[in-house]
């Protein structure tokens, strides 16, 4: 579980301090996924790095399972929006890179990579190179490295912004079947309300900068949705509501508006 | 996905090098022949001359025990500077302090010859190969040191972080991260230091020793053997140009691995 309170980043830009966002108090439950989205510069890949323990918060605490974070913990997984495999390893050495490390290797055993790099469609390219794939299937694998440090939480960064539309929604269905079903938490910050939708048990919502929390929604029948949301009118209700609150907070431009 | 780029076939192109070699052999003709050369001593050193002298030269036991005693002086010379200058920059490339607190030390003493330290080498460490390890090392750890430094500047610092994400302590992303990223940098450091060193080798063993090519050279003109003198300058740019030509090709081999299979990834049906 992951408990965020009164947190709150800055920066210094120019030589002036820039709130980055502010006041954040949000509880992610186990096995909970929690969609993340607001206006571009409101601060969101600011709030997952700090909860990733990459960068410290300006005030507030993040908590995990009750432990203060204080830098990067191999129970809190980040998928980034670029792949970032490493170009000498190959795919299933890329994806079984947690291993190596003895933080991971003092856990209990994970999933076999090549299980997992068939999970997610890679198996014919184990072998290859990373500038030998193309960039969908690098975030596959890149997918399938997180899916093997076994994390209680991922945050996701817009990891399916590169995509294109078939890709993605086949890989959204397929990643929020997958944390379901293992129960891993997730944090997933994204521009797309339907990819909100389909992943996410609750949505927030985030003002313009400073980013504060604007509302937060429930979404309805998880485990229904992910074939409905084109017909369902509870979801078309749902998209409204959010875009109306985006527009309020001034950050409709950058949203994709489909 | 990129596609492979066609082979280049054995066409006209490879020939370019061996043209260009003709060339400075023809030159070297010109320059040693009775007719045009300037000096009568010249014609001793001609090509015909010297690859007579080269034949003998490479028959002659004492030859390879010249050849392996300046191998092994630039062995050890390098090596030294490896362990010297891959660490010094590793810790330069990440501890931005200290890598202002030491670039302009750096390039003042890398503008300095080697060959400058050879009185003061002999006279701290004395004669024989020891101040030859001193001068060969002190020439090629600038290139290495340097080299190392830039490859750890330019990691790419979301590979750290990504590393550092999955649970990578700092000596492990060192290990996983940092040192296979430079890995192509320490080797291109570890060649411009071998060239360095190469040639430093051969004035450093103009004085004080009795083995080495350097020696080799010197002896040939004290017995008046001008073609073998000649024979030895050819067998050092042999040498040289074979041990370059070694760690290039184990660079191509291990940096572009992942260029060589492209092909054999292409036939796989696209899932
Ligand atoms: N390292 C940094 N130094 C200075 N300012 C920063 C830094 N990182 C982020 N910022 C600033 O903090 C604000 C929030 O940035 P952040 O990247 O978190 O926004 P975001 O919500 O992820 O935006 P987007 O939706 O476009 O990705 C921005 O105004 C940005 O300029
Ligand atoms: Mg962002």
């Amino acid at each position: 579980m992951i408990e965020i309170s009164g947190a709150g980043k800055d920066f210094l830009l120019d030589g002036s301090v820039l709130q980055a966002f502010d006041g954040i108090d949000l509880v992610i439950g186990a096995g909970e996924i929690v969609a993340l989205v607001g206006p571009s510069g409101c601060g969101k890949s600011s709030l997952l790095r700090a909860v990733g323990g990459l960068e410290p918060l300006s005030r507030g605490e993040i908590r995990l399972n009750g432990q203060r974070i204080e830098g990067p913990d191999v129970r809190i997984g980040m998928v980034f929006q670029e792949a970032r495999l490493l170009p000498w390893l190959t795919v299933r050495e890329n994806a079984a890179l947690a291993a190596k490390f003895r933080s991971h290797r003092r856990r209990e055993s994970g999933p076999a990579v090549d299980e997992l790099l068939a999970r997610v469609g890679l198996e014919a390219f184990a072998n290859a190179y990373p500038e030998q794939i193309s960039g969908g299937m690098a975030q596959r694998a890149a997918l399938a490295r997180t899916l093997m440090q076994r994390p209680e939480v991922i945050l996701f960064d817009e990891p399916f912004a590169a995509l294109d539309a078939l890709r993605r929604m086949e890989l959204q269905v397929w990643l929020a079947h997958m944390l379901r079903e293992q129960g891993t938490a997730a944090l997933f910050v994204t521009h797309d309300l339907d990819e909100a939708i389909i992943m996410g048990d609750r949505i927030v919502v985030m003002t313009g900068r400073p980013g504060r929390i604007h509302r937060i929604y429930d979404v309805p029948a998880a485990d229904e949705k992910l074939r409905q949301i084109d017909h369902d009118p509870v979801y078309w209700e749902l998209k409204k509501s959010i875009l109306a609150d985006l527009r309020a907070t001034g950050g409709l431009k950058e949203l994709n508006v489909s | 996905m990129r596609l492979q780029p066609p082979r280049v076939r054995w066409n006209k192109n490879a020939w370019t090098p061996v043209l260009g070699l003709m060339l400075v052999v023809a030159a070297w003709g010109v320059l040693t022949s009775p007719w045009t050369s300037f000096s009568p001593i010249m014609t001793s050193f001609s090509p015909a001359r010297s690859v007579q002298a080269l034949i003998d030269v490479v028959q002659a036991e004492r030859t390879w025990g010249h050849v392996a005693a300046s191998l092994q002086r630039v062995g050890v010379g390098l090596g030294l500077a490896f362990l010297a200058g891959v660490p010094a920059g590793l810790l330069i490339g990440r501890v931005a302090w200290l890598d202002r607190a030491s670039s302009t030390a750096i390039q003042f003493i890398r503008m300095i010859s080697p060959l400058s330290w050879m009185p003061i080498a002999v006279m701290v460490l004395g004669i024989g190969d020891a101040p030859i390890y001193f001068l060969l090392t002190v020439s090629a750890v600038w290139p290495i040191l340097l080299s190392t430094a830039e490859g750890v500047r330019s990691v790419d610092r979301r590979w750290i972080e990504m590393a550092r994400s999955l649970g990578a302590t700092e000596a492990e992303v060192l290990r996983h991260v940092v040192i296979p990223a430079i890995a192509a940098h320490v080797v291109t450091g570890l060649r411009l230091g071998l060239g360095v060193a190469w040639i430093v080798l051969v004035p450093a063993e103009m004085l004080g020793v009795r083995a080495g090519l350097g020696y080799a050279i010197l002896d040939a003109r004290d017995r008046l053997a001008y073609p073998e003198l000649m024979a030895m300058i050819l067998l050092i740019g042999f040498l040289g140009w074979v041990m370059d030509t070694v760690i290039r090709r184990v660079q191509a081999r291990r940096f572009h691995a992942a260029e060589r299979s492209v092909g054999e990834v292409r036939t796989t049906p696209l899932a």
